[in-house]
């Protein structure tokens, strides 16, 4: 069988750095990032009338209403991930840095296409630089 | 001969010690700098990080950090080394860039190594069937979690003999193992998937050397390739269901299927050894003024070892510049390239069916129709495309510029249905500051094509049998068979346009260093009016912003938004057959 149907697909993405030298040694960044994205399938209908002409058979035992309302969620995706990263560098002498970052990620999986991707992720970096 | 050479080489090393000396007369003072970090990440997951951490090892707990950097000169030898350690042996990185002889000597050595967590489908949305007829799964390895550790060294190496010559060599090589998921699927009986953990051991290797050579206004190059790729795990196997009637389960349909579990155990999953060789040779001469003219040729031949069975690559292409006053300038381009493809011959294994109607015979023994089976197959890469362009640019003022171009593309194919697709393109694009804080870009492309690559009567079969037959049984005068179906097909699919228009635009406003705002706005709109059943349309619509703002020199921010619609217009086609 042969319909005409439409595919609907939305991509958000923004972004905010920030900056700040806090004192003569000192700067304070954060990064914030954001994501959505979502598709669907639209008008998509089984027209049984396409499929035996003349009579109010669907072929193979087929459920035509049902196949038309759950048929096209099938290809429906829903994702939103938020990052936020803040940081702090410390520059404690002429050659001995200190660096250190809070992170973390959000990804909210509202349509699982084949299985559910929702996870999250807090991590803390720290680290000591020697610079020669 | 062999005294020459040896005369050859001792020249050599003598005027790259005389270069070197002179080089390292003038060379600065030895100096050596660095960093040097150490550190830990601790991190606390929850859920599934295939999407939120595809490429990072993001491991839930703590992991040691360690990197170091160091360049630095020892006359007229630089050098700049890398290294970088996460803390798990698929997360490092390494490099070595160094540069000797004034810079005619150039080498680097990359090593870059890192995690790509994979999916793995649980098939648990399955075991859907009518009575005996099911759609099932089995999956051999549940909830493993698949991943690949990819690993990517990268060699260059350059040496200039002379001012106007210089050799290079290069070596890539792409590391890949890991486990991913093996799919396969038994028909007939049951639409049986089934799922399995294959390990991965791959290798891409790509040595490539030549020279260039530059003489006054003329400089060429030449360049071999050679590249491998190797699975050195095992193919996995799989032993396939025993074709049987799906309804009534009789073993009367082993003549629908080339093999079953009669067979034994059969490999699938399968990636097999790969070998291309690439030859290409590059020329480009400065005309007087700023003109120029450049062309190049290329062959490569590739071939999978495993079914021996391979394709071809001969083209080039040709490029003139020529200047129109210090305004202007117009561009041309000429480019033909033909890919060739062999042809496989595809044997069909003919089994007879132990019992029912066609008991002892083959399927086309069965539906003589149906002939002949096997076939020569045909790529639809092969194709001989011609492009040629031609561009306009010139500055009416100081803060404007036009390009106008024209584009003309035909590709012919010689085994397939659409024989040639031939498609013309205008563009346009200006460019403006009417003053210091204000520039405006816009470009317009429209492309008109004819007979774009489809697929002939791939949907839509005749309604051949209206009756279903009685007690569902596939034999007899009444029953409509695969084939039949397959071959009554009548609509065509394509997902290309015969129209397409592309339009962009762009502003910048930025009075002073410390504020700049921009904004743009992309749009596309294709269509398809060739299909004969159906329509296909694609709209993309693609606006964004960006903005810096320094309000004082301690405080920059800089944020932006970006957001794509695209609505796609086209047709589903589904094939409903009772078995």
């Amino acid at each position: 069988m042969l319909d005409q149907a439409g595919y609907e697909s939305e991509n958000q993405n923004a972004f905010l750095n920030l900056q700040f030298v806090a004192g003569a040694r000192t700067e304070v960044f954060a990064t914030t990032m954001y994501n959505s994205g979502n598709a669907t399938v639209k008008d998509f209908v089984y027209d049984s009338s396409n499929i035996i002409p003349g009579t109010a058979l669907p072929a193979g035992a087929l459920d035509f209403p049902l196949m038309s309302s759950s048929f096209a969620g099938f290809s429906d995706l829903d994702y939103r991930t938020i990052t936020q990263n803040i940081g702090v560098n410390v520059r404690a002498s002429n050659n001995v840095m200190i660096n250190t970052t809070l992170s973390f990620g959000d990804l909210n999986d509202s349509a699982p296409y084949l299985y559910d991707t929702t996870g999250s992720r807090v991590g803390f970096y720290a680290g000591l630089s020697w610079v020669f | 001969m062999r005294m020459r050479l040896i005369l050859n080489v001792t020249l050599s090393l003598v005027l790259v010690a005389a270069l070197s000396g002179s080089v390292l007369a003038q060379a600065p003072q030895p100096k050596t700098e660095g960093v040097a970090t150490v550190g830990a990440t601790v991190g606390s997951n929850d859920g599934n990080q295939n999407r939120l951490n595809e490429y990072e090892v993001a491991k839930d707990g703590t992991l040691p950090n360690f990197a170091a950097q160091v360049w630095g000169n020892n006359g007229s030898f630089k050098f700049d080394l890398l290294a970088s350690h996460g803390g798990d042996n698929r997360d490092q990185k390494y490099g070595a860039y160094l540069s000797g002889g004034g810079g005619r000597f150039k080498a680097s050595v990359t090593f870059d190594r890192f995690l790509h967590r994979l999916d793995h489908d649980p098939l648990d949305y399955m075991e859907a069937g009518v009575g005996n007829f099911v759609v099932r799964s089995t999956d051999h390895d549940p909830g493993t979690e698949y991943s690949t550790a990819n690993g990517l060294l990268n060699t260059d190496v350059s040496f200039a003999a002379t001012k106007n010559v210089e050799f290079f060599v290069s070596h890539k090589m792409v590391m890949r193992d890991g486990v991913h998921q093996g799919l396969t699927m038994s028909h007939c009986a049951n639409c049986h998937v089934e799922s399995f953990g294959r390990k991965l051991d791959q290798t891409t290797n790509t040595l490539a050397a030549g020279a260039r050579v530059s003489a006054g206004r003329l400089t060429a190059d030449y360049r071999y390739e050679n590249r491998t790729f190797e699975e050195n795990e095992p193919a996995p196997t799989n032993t396939y269901d025993n074709a049987v009637h799906p309804v009534s389960l009789l073993d009367i349909f082993l003549n629908r299927v080339q093999y079953d579990d009669g067979n034994g155990p059969l490999t699938f999953d399968l990636f097999p050894k790969f070998t291309k060789q690439t030859n290409t040779v590059r020329a480009a001469y400065a005309l007087p003024g700023d003109g120029a003219i450049s062309g190049n040729f290329t062959h490569s031949s590739s071939n999978n070892d495993y079914s021996d069975f391979g394709s071809t690559f001969t083209g080039g292409h040709a490029r003139v510049t020529i200047p129109l006053g210090k305004r202007a300038y117009i561009k041309g381009m000429f480019r033909k390239y033909e890919i060739e493809t062999e042809s496989v011959f595809v044997d069909v294994v003919e089994q007879t069916t132990p019992a029912g109607p066609g008991a002892g015979q083959t399927y086309a023994q069965l539906y003589p129709a149906m002939l002949p089976l096997d076939y020569n197959t045909e790529s639809a890469a092969s194709r001989s495309p011609t492009e040629m362009a031609l561009e306009l640019a010139f500055r009416p003022g100081k803060r404007s510029s036009i390009n106008l171009g024209y584009e003309y593309e035909e590709i012919s194919r010689e085994t397939f249905h659409v024989e040639k697709t031939t498609t013309n393109l205008f563009k346009a694009s200006a460019y403006w500051r009417p003053d210091k804080t204000i520039s405006l870009r816009a470009r317009y492309e429209q492309a008109m094509t004819s007979d774009p690559f489809a697929n002939i009567n791939a949907a839509k079969p005749a309604a051949l049998q209206l009756v279903p037959t009685p007690g569902g049984l596939p034999f007899g005068p009444l029953s409509l068979q695969y084939f039949e179906m397959y071959d009554s097909r009548m609509a065509n699919l394509a997902a290309h346009p015969t129209d397409n228009l592309f339009l962009e635009g762009t502003a910048t406003w930025s009075p002073s260093q410390t504020f700049t705002v921009s904004g743009h706005y992309r749009y596309r709109d294709q269509k398809n009016d060739e299909l004969n059943y159906s329509t296909w349309g694609h709209a993309m619509h693609m606006p964004g912003v960006e903005i810096y703002v320094a309000p004082t020199p301690r405080f920059t921010m800089a944020a932006g938004w970006g957001y794509q619609k695209d609505t796609l217009d086209t047709v589903f086609s589904t094939l409903n057959f009772g078995g």
